[in-house]
């Protein structure tokens, strides 16, 4: 079993898209939320990960291969859900399923049906009568019906309400029951996933800052809230970024052991990945 | 080769190639039935007295033929009357093929198909199982229409003479579409071989359907099949139309190309 699903190494790209020296792995058996804003990269890494476009240098493998060179067996145990239904509108999940069944080697037709039948999508109606999101779960179900060992979603929960996001998660963490799989989710609403990743990689602007186990991540931040004047006795070497206004600032720091070691007087709340994903991106800013 | 893999030929195409060649295809068919209207009631005004003339063949279809020669002898509006509906049909077909089960997120389908274990061979076999099937399927309704409509129209006699001569055409017809697409194939194929898993193998079906059509009739050897006699009949407006259709095909598969190259660049 490899170390790791894929590794991006200085990846770079310049065309149809942009990447600057990415560098990150999924590492076997655990799931990744790959954050960033609209047009951070994310849907750009997928692409050029799953081979639908190349890169200018560094090196890229899946399972210990190098994705140019497309190897069969390498797509075989890879799932995709794209940002939008690739299937052609008229025809059904029924009938979609006879292509899609022939081309993996190792499908699923029960698992299948038993994902249409949680998902609540008809097989027999035409894609065109679904919605937008059982459209998108029908995508869902047929990435997990094949035994991947890589499943790749690009934001998968786009369009879903409350509680289809949670069946569809619920039916990925089913799916990473058996220890040699992975899964790589982008999103730009990382609370949808927060409680579900093990890892956390953050793209801004085609560049990987930050690509990390979540608990660590969260561990190591911390929020306070302060008067401005508190505010401006922290060392910024601590402050990731801060948001300034009339009533107060509230600061994102970094080594949160450290500061409370040098700071034990000042509260230091936990973060989600919505505060990293907001501070990191926008920076310091003051707001009336 | 597991039989669902032939679908897959005829939905991947470039969006901007794609289009051209639909709206270039109905222009193409629209003049086709101007042109063959206005030869055939010009014949009929000429020698709707002489059935002998009539046999002239005006186009490549042996049951066309035939019904020139009912027009003929009938009258003009028989000649509408049948033809038209049978070219509505005809343009409704290959609008149906050409649109829906063309049909899709051309795009995305695209996308996705990179991400299947799926090889350019592959594909380039379910491209010519599908052409295969179509091959069998319009010589039997070729035929089986020709001999209908003769025996209708000329009685057992003529018609025991037009299917075996429907047959040759259909057989000619179809197998010279074949061999287009297969050279297309195997173009593709060789071209660039880091853009073959991309590039439609269906490039030019239909065109190339009705490329061979017009080489099945402009060909020497192009049959009075009504009269089972061998001769040569070089129509000028199947010269043109093979003209237009090498055009289309070159102008469709150089903006797939360029397109493909675009994409995945």
């Amino acid at each position: 079993m490899s170390e790791y699903a894929f590794r991006f190494d200085n990846v770079t790209k310049r065309k149809h898209g942009f990447l600057q020296k990415v560098s990150f792995a999924l590492p076997t058996g655990t799931i990744m939320a790959l954050i960033g804003p609209n047009g951070a990269g994310k849907t750009t890494t997928i692409r050029t990960l799953v081979g639908i476009s190349g890169f200018d240098s560094g090196e890229l493998t899946m399972f210990d291969h190098d994705v140019r060179e497309g190897k069969l067996e390498d797509k075989d145990k890879l799932s995709v859900v794209l940002d939008d239904i690739p299937f052609g509108d008229t025809y059904t999940a029924d009938q979609i399923e006879y292509v899609l069944s022939g081309i993996y080697s190792s499908w699923d037709a029960d698992l299948f049906q038993q994902y249409l039948r949680r998902f609540h999508l008809v097989p027999t109606t035409k894609i065109k009568e679904y919605s937008k999101g059982m459209k998108q779960k029908l995508q869902i179900a047929f990435a997990l019906s094949h035994n991947a060992k890589l499943l790749v979603l690009d934001e998968p929960l786009a369009n879903l309400d409350p509680a289809s996001k949670e069946e569809v998660m619920e039916s990925i963490m089913e799916y990473m029951q058996e220890g040699d799989r992975s899964v790589l989710i982008t999103t730009n609403t990382p609370a949808d996933i927060e409680a579900y990743a093990d890892w956390v990689t953050v793209i801004l602007g085609g560049t990987v800052i930050i690509t990390e186990e979540r608990d660590s991540l969260l561990e190591r931040h911390g929020m306070i809230h302060c008067s401005n004047q508190d505010a401006s006795k922290i060392d910024p070497a601590f402050i990731v970024a801060s948001r300034r206004s009339l009533y107060g600032t509230n600061i994102l720091i970094r080594s949160r052991e450290r500061f409370v070691a040098q700071y034990p007087d000042i509260a230091l709340d936990t973060v989600t990945l919505d505060d990293i994903l907001i501070y990191y991106q926008k920076g310091s800013e003051v707001t009336q | 080769m597991k039989p669902y893999i032939r679908t897959l030929g005829y939905r991947d195409r470039s969006e901007i190639g794609y289009k051209l060649r639909i709206y270039l295809f109905i222009i193409f068919v629209g003049l086709f039935v101007v042109s063959d209207f206005y030869g055939n009631v010009r014949d009929y005004l000429n020698y709707s007295e002489d059935l002998e003339h009539v046999t002239d063949p005006q186009g490549g279809f042996a049951f066309l033929m035939a019904m020139d020669a009912a027009s003929c002898k009938e009258d003009a509006f028989t000649f509408l009357a049948v033809e038209l509906p049978l070219y509505t049909l005809l343009v409704g077909i290959c609008i149906y093929f050409t649109t829906v089960l063309a049909q899709g997120n051309k795009s995305g389908w695209n996308r996705y198909l990179r991400t299947l274990p799926i090889t350019p061979v592959m594909r380039a076999k379910s491209m010519l199982w599908s052409r295969g099937v179509i091959f069998v399927i319009c010589t039997l309704c070729v035929t089986a229409f020709s001999g209908a409509f003769s025996w209708v129209v000329f009685g057992k006699d003529i018609a025991l003479k037009a299917i075996p001569a429907a047959l040759i055409t259909s057989l000619i017809v179809e197998t010279s579409d074949l061999l287009v697409n297969s050279i297309v194939v195997r173009w593709v194929l060789t071209a660039d071989k880091k853009y073959s898993d991309n590039i439609s193998f269906t490039a030019g079906l239909f065109p190339m359907l009705f490329l061979s059509l017009g080489l099945g009739s402009a060909c020497p050897g192009h049959t009075d099949w009504a009269d089972c006699q061998i001769g040569f009949s070089f129509n000028y407006r199947w010269i043109i139309y093979l003209l237009v259709l090498v055009l289309i095909n070159i102008i469709g598969c150089l903006i797939l190309v360029r397109n493909f190259k675009k994409y995945y660049e």
